[in-house]
């Protein structure tokens, strides 16, 4: 177990360390921030700015100074401590880490939500579309099938042209009340929960073509009892690295849904940080993503050993 | 053991045998497509898109990037629309339906080019990795594992910040990050590969390390590759319209199904054609690419019986 943790934690550090130094290059690379940032400023103050701001160094400074700034905790000119600082979000004139962090709750919040509708809804009809047969289970798996196909920026549309424009039961866009987060997360929910279905359900069908089920049968148990005592253990494997891959994906779903629903996460400040080249604040992100989604593969490595314990890992 | 096995193929009996008659490849493959009425509407649906976009300038009815302003926000003919524009047009006066087919052209280059930069980078770092092992295989697969690690479509907007938009740059963005599937797989097939028979020979006659990977281990792979790549164009055509829908995809004034879309959000209340028709054009393609690659995963799948 120990050995598993070290092993995702090294795969942690190197997914950092590469995202982080790809993306430094490649932002200093393309034009002067500063410009950019200011927009149409004097070449006095431009250059005034560049200095005060730390461009002007050799990109081997800039670069260690990134890396110092990062791993060194220490107390800024506020006396505030500074760690995991990847600089001041060039916008807010704040630790980009903190404008980040401000925001993560909400996503979290509207990850967390879409995931556990997914879950309850998505593994039930893929156990009952295995287990009967006729009309209903084939509607199922067919509405699964283009649930799967859609854009969910375009299902969310669709949602709002029907709830918020014609019927004007819920609120378009926006943040605050219950009712905000209905359509968010159904789009955010609507891939996963397809996806989950179709799995579920041929990970039983499988399942319940191996011997072992025949045997219970022959032993004269229920069918129920056989389904869920036997098969459903055996078939949740599957399920549960995918429910793991949902989890740590959900946050780059969020991006899109987030832009759509003007929902105050990071996922939209991962758009306008883009837009505005607030790069630290654009680090920050991608740091805070890859940790979620490294602690969600170590998540499901765990759950692997404790639903099947034949499982090692060395 | 041996007189086991011929005590076993005598068994067979005729009739069992006559079923047995798709042979090569292609044979399977046609025959696993065209008995199977999705996976045969879908090829259609998807060479339909294909010559769309092929002969676009052919079949779009108006320019798709010409303003006109006097006719903005028509509604589709049905609806009371202007003759001549049958899906209507949006906010700046530009024919829907012309601005839906020039809109084809970019989410197939984008699914089809990426995939390609996917597959080959793909398939020869993945075969690298397995045939030499060792030091080379460590490093192309920590950076395999890297990359699994990280979100596709944070990286493409995290490097589209960098570099900048346009649509040479999406497909080699999208591209160059979507190999990591196929050197995994590719990898661990070559690894099962290297102790055949066939490779043992192909050494003996003095066949080179490049030839024996490329030309005789690579076939092997080449119809899970096939069936891997399918979803991929899927997913390729989805994110490609999620940049675009985020403002990041081809820059505009191109038509793409994205920023089609993206347009159509801002015009909800008054026009919804200009947000419904894109979305139902990237459902249809992506449930047709979808339903082939289930297929052909099928009839790859050796337990199917044709």
């Amino acid at each position: 177990m120990a050995r598993l943790i070290v092993n995702r934690l090294i795969q942690l550090v190197f997914v950092i360390v590469a995202v982080s130094s790809l993306l430094f290059v490649l932002m200093r690379a393309s034009g002067d921030p500063v410009s950019v940032l200011y927009g149409d400023i004097d070449n006095e103050t431009r250059l005034k700015l560049r200095k005060e701001l730390g461009f002007d160094d050799p990109l081997i400074v800039q670069y260690g100074r990134f890396w110092g700034d990062l791993l060194i905790p220490k107390f800024d000119a506020r006396g505030n401590l500074r760690w995991f600082d990847f600089g001041d979000s060039l916008r807010a004139r704040r630790p980009a880490m903190q404008v980040v962090l401000d925001n993560l709750g909400n996503t979290v919040q509207l990850a967390l939500v879409s995931l556990v509708l997914a879950v309850i809804v998505g593994i039930p009809l893929g156990i009952f579309s295995a287990i009967t047969r006729g009309l209903p289970s084939v509607f199922f798996m067919l509405m699964a099938l283009i649930l799967q196909s859609t854009p969910s920026f375009f299902l969310g549309i669709i949602l709002v042209l029907i709830f918020a424009v014609q019927l004007r039961v819920l609120p378009p866009f926006g943040y605050g009340t219950p009712a905000h987060y209905i359509m968010p997360a159904i789009c955010l929910a609507a891939f996963p929960m397809a996806r989950l279905a179709r799995l579920m359900r041929s990970a039983l069908l499988d399942v319940m073509s191996l011997d072992y089920i025949r045997t219970a049968r022959a032993k004269g148990l229920s069918n129920s009892m056989v389904i869920i005592r036997h098969a459903l253990r055996n078939a949740m494997i599957p399920i549960v690295t995918a429910i793991g891959l949902d989890i740590a994906f959900l946050l780059s779903g969020s991006v899109i849904i987030e832009n759509l629903f003007a929902w105050p996460g990071i996922g939209r400040q991962l758009v306008t940080s883009t837009f505005t080249r607030d790069y630290n604040v654009v680090q920050s992100i991608v740091f805070i993503i890859a940790i979620w989604i490294v602690a969600a593969f170590l998540l499901v490595d765990i759950t692997y050993k404790w639903i099947d314990p034949r499982i090692k890992y060395d | 053991m041996a007189s086991n096995t011929m005590a076993q193929v005598q068994a067979i009996d005729q009739p069992a045998l006559k079923k047995v008659r798709v042979r090569t490849f292609g044979d399977r493959l046609r025959r696993g497509i065209f008995t199977h009425a999705p996976a045969t509407i879908s090829l259609f649906v998807i060479i339909f898109f294909a010559l769309v976009a092929i002969f676009a300038p052919l079949i779009a009815p108006h320019d798709p990037i010409k303003v006109d302003i006097i006719k903005r926000l028509q509604p589709p003919v049905w609806q009371g629309g202007l003759p001549g524009y049958i899906l209507g047009t949006d906010q700046m006066g530009r024919d829907v339906l012309s601005r839906l087919i020039y809109g084809t052209r970019v989410s197939l280059q984008v699914g089809f080019f990426a995939t390609i930069i996917s597959v080959v980078l793909g398939a020869t770092l993945g075969i690298i990795a397995g045939f030499y092992g060792g030091r080379l295989d460590d490093i192309i697969m920590r950076l395999n594992d890297m990359q699994r690690a990280f979100p596709f479509l944070v990286l493409a907007i995290a490097i589209i910040a960098a570099v900048g938009q346009g649509l040479d740059k999406l497909i080699i963005v999208l591209g160059v990050f979507g190999w990591s599937n196929y050197g995994r797989f590719v990898r661990g097939e070559v690894l099962g590969l290297r102790e055949k028979e066939f490779v043992e020979a192909a050494r003996t006659i003095g066949a080179s390390n490049a030839r024996i990977m490329f030309q005789h281990m690579l076939p092997n792979v080449t119809s899970t590759l096939l069936v891997l790549s399918s979803f991929s164009v899927a997913a390729l055509i989805i994110a490609e319209s999620s940049l675009s829908f985020l403002g990041l995809g081809v820059p505009l004034p191109t038509p793409s199904w994205g920023n089609m879309l993206s347009d159509g959000r801002e015009y909800m209340e008054t026009a919804w054609w200009l947000a419904i028709f894109p979305g139902i054009a990237i459902g249809i393609i992506v449930l047709a690419v979808n339903v082939l690659g289930d297929r052909l995963r099928d009839i790859f799948d050796a337990r199917t019986t044709l």
